[in-house]
């Protein structure tokens, strides 16, 4: 509905109603040093088995750092659970890396598998994180059934059964490249390409629409065009950075004085306006798509300039101190992404309702996370 | 009796209650506007604490009550002391100074010495089948994409494989081997050891090498390759590196992909240079074994040097409008990247070869 055709009135007492409650990070670099080298050093001398209980401290100060409205968040993961998830995680890993040894196709086929077992450990995944989460001793939710996440991931399971189905790269046979090999090694390069910023909104969408803050619903409303504007403008990015990193190598060739160090500043400045370009926007318009029982929705002001020089300048830090300033740069990143968001509620706080929940084991989400598939708002 | 404000929150609704917590003799009186009850301190639970972040007061019917006053709980619910070891280490400058020497020293000692020991005991243990997949796997992928089928005589391939029967047979090895010959395409001079014990020596190699003892210390080096299994390990280093690193700067997910590539870069390099030298020191017991001087291997690696350069100067050649300043600048700095590592190795030769000079003087 056009703004103007509603009467003056009613606008100044929708206004009148609205609060605004600014976000706050509250986590301080030093702080996080303490527990993060303490979390590096248990996790290395345990061969791993601490970092369970890393992560939960981890999600704990992160989370209980973040405020709005006078209160802070909670996260409730169980580091057994976490534990049991991680061991069933590095099993299906070590499974597929041996399979690939034996035979190429092999791995293909138990990557196919994988593919088609991904939808219910996503759901399991985002199951466990949310109900893992609280904001005034309110839980998250999600629920969603096996064909609501297909929905959003098919692209991936479609690449997975292409890739085992097309002649792939086998150089027992013939001795030169056939056209079918290209192909093999380039449709599912080109089809996860045009796929990626369908299955990115389509992630968010299913995450924030199947999810609960007690028993009121969320709900979405950005469409998945609009995730395809911007992952084009930033492949962009990436092909005028790739012409620049490539000019400096053409000048490298005939002065490195200047080429080298030219090389390395592309490279870097150019992957930081990337990372900071799609995070940020992705993040605006997930933000500002989402709603909660229509009373609640959020504002999310992230610059991508901004956002660029804040990975600029932790990339080089974290380089430069051999990783030492990883937790400095975690905070700072976290406080930069509270400060631009806001939560706008028609009413106040109080009179959410929670919902009696049950146990999500961990074990969805531990795979997920170990096989790089980053679901994260 | 100890009093501090807190947040309430029945876990029912959304609603923040602010109240005021008194506790006196194991009893806790909670109030405020709208709520008023007390329970019995042993039927409270506390969330361990983490750093300065609220502590959560948790009583028996899931509300619970948030305070920032951390020091006024532990004091009233005698907790003081009673943290967990969690918080004691991550609260305490001492333990943050040792927990981070001990990280370093420990990735270091990794690094140095952990990572190469397990590729090594890996390597060694692997079932020589699937070493042979992945060799004969690794030269079919490179016979299609890069190699062409060898120029060279079958004399002349006749000859080479004696002397590099010849070299298998003073090491003393069972360890199966096999020679392979082939036009090297675009990569040049150059040879190589793929695992499962086959070794790879392009035509150009065959061409550039000045006397056939050149070529014979060129495949005593890709022997100690074979031998300490090298192409397996660096692969298996590899693989350790990259997950290692993944676990490691995780933490900042975002730059993760890009801050990763130039320390595991530099890492690379350093393990590289380790099997290189390991494969010299063996290359000049074996030369010494077969009545050839180790001197051989560093004119052999002198002559590819300087091939390189030519094949540089070649390409270089065709931006004449360079000037001549600038033309010696790139040769000077192309000298310096790559010349140290060739230089020691050469030097080494140099040393391995007087040492039996002065061994043979002193038996007279």
């Amino acid at each position: 509905m056009n703004e103007e055709t509603l009467p003056n009135a009613t606008i100044i007492q929708l206004e009148a109603k609205e609060q605004s409650h600014p976000f706050k990070f509250t986590g301080k670099a030093g702080e996080y040093f303490g527990i993060w080298i303490v979390n590096l050093f248990l996790s290395i001398i345990t061969l791993g088995i601490y970092s369970a209980w890393a992560k939960v401290r981890k999600k704990r100060y992160f989370y209980g750092n973040t405020w709005v409205a006078d209160s802070n968040f909670e996260y409730h993961g169980q580091p057994v659970a976490i534990l049991k998830g991680r061991i069933i995680a590095v099993c299906a890993l070590a499974i597929y890396s041996a399979a690939g040894y034996f035979s190429p196709k092999l791995g293909q086929g138990i990557l196919l598998i994988l593919g088609l077992l991904a939808p219910w450990l996503i759901a399991r995944s985002m199951a466990f994180n949310a109900y893992n989460s609280s904001y005034r001793q309110i839980r998250f939710h999600f629920k969603s059934g096996y064909q609501d996440v297909l929905l959003a991931i098919w692209p991936f399971i479609l690449i997975a059964l292409i890739a085992y189905l097309l002649p792939g790269f086998d150089p027992a046979q013939v001795s030169k490249i056939t056209p079918g090999e290209i192909a093999g090694m380039l449709i599912p390069a080109i089809v996860g390409l045009l796929a990626f910023p369908y299955i990115m909104g389509a992630i968010k969408r299913l995450y924030i629409s199947h999810s609960k803050y007690g028993g009121a619903p969320c709900a979405f409303s950005a469409r998945i065009a609009q995730f395809y504007k911007l992952y084009i403008i930033a492949f962009g990015i990436l092909i005028v950075g790739v012409a620049v990193v490539g000019l400096a190598i053409f000048i490298s060739t005939l002065s490195p004085l200047i080429g080298v160090p030219a090389i390395f500043f592309a490279y870097l400045y150019f992957g930081a306006l990337f990372m900071g370009y799609i995070n940020s926007r992705v993040t605006n318009l997930t933000f500002n798509s989402a709603t909660l029982a229509d009373q609640v929705s959020f504002s999310s002001t992230l610059l991508a300039g901004r956002l660029a020089r804040i990975y600029l300048l932790n990339l080089l830090a974290i380089v430069f101190t051999f990783g030492l300033m990883i937790p400095w740069a975690a905070i700072r990143v976290a406080r930069y992404r509270a400060e631009c968001l806001t939560l706008k509620s028609a009413t106040d706080l109080n009179a959410f309702v929670s919902k009696i929940g049950q146990d999500v084991g961990a074990t969805g989400e531990e795979m997920g996370e170990f096989f790089d598939v980053d679901l994260s708002l | 009796m100890i009093s501090l404000n807190a947040d309430y929150f029945d876990g029912k609704t959304s609603r923040r209650w602010p109240v005021t917590i008194v506790v006196s003799d194991g009893a806790v009186t909670v109030s405020g506007a709208g709520i008023a009850f007390d329970t019995a301190v042993s039927a409270i639970k506390f969330s361990p604490r983490l750093a300065g972040m609220p502590r959560r007061i948790e009583f028996a019917d899931g509300a619970v009550a948030v305070t920032q006053d951390n020091d006024s709980v532990d004091r009233a619910f005698n907790l003081v002391g009673r943290s967990t070891l969690a918080h004691r280490l991550e609260s305490h400058y001492g333990f943050i100074v040792l927990a981070l020497a001990l990280t370093i020293a420990t990735c270091w000692a990794g690094y140095r010495y952990g990572v190469p020991w397990v590729a090594r005991e890996v390597a060694t243990r692997l079932p020589p089948n699937i070493e042979e997949n992945i060799a004969q796997e690794g030269l079919k992928a490179l016979d299609k994409l890069v190699f062409k089928p060898t120029q060279l005589s079958a004399e002349r391939r006749e000859s080479l494989t004696q002397i590099f029967s010849e070299l298998h047979h003073a090491t003393q090895q069972s360890d199966a081997v096999r020679l392979e010959f082939r036009d090297g395409g675009w990569i040049g001079a150059n040879a190589f050891a793929l695992p499962g014990g086959i070794v790879v020596m392009t035509d150009q190699l065959v061409a550039l090498m000045a006397s056939d003892d050149q070529i014979a210390a060129v495949l005593a080096h890709e022997m100690g390759h074979v031998r300490h299994r090298h192409s397996l390990r660096y692969v298996l280093q590899d693989s350790i590196i990259a997950l290692a690193a993944m676990a490691i700067y995780g933490d900042a997910s975002a730059v993760a992909g890009i801050a990763v590539t130039l320390p595991t870069a530099l890492l690379h390099a350093h393990y590289s240079r380790d099997f290189e030298r390991e494969a010299d020191s063996d290359a000049f017991e074996l030369l010494k074994n077969t009545g050839r001087s180790p001197r051989e291997l560093g004119l052999a690696l002198a002559v590819l040097e300087a091939g390189k350069n030519k094949q540089d100067a070649k390409s270089s050649k065709k931006n004449t409008e360079l000037d001549s300043n600038n033309k010696q600048l790139t040769q000077k700095l192309s000298y310096l990247s790559s010349h140290p590592a060739t230089q020691e190795r050469i030097e080494a030769a140099e040393n391995a070869a007087r040492d039996i000079n002065h061994n043979e003087r002193m038996k007279f």
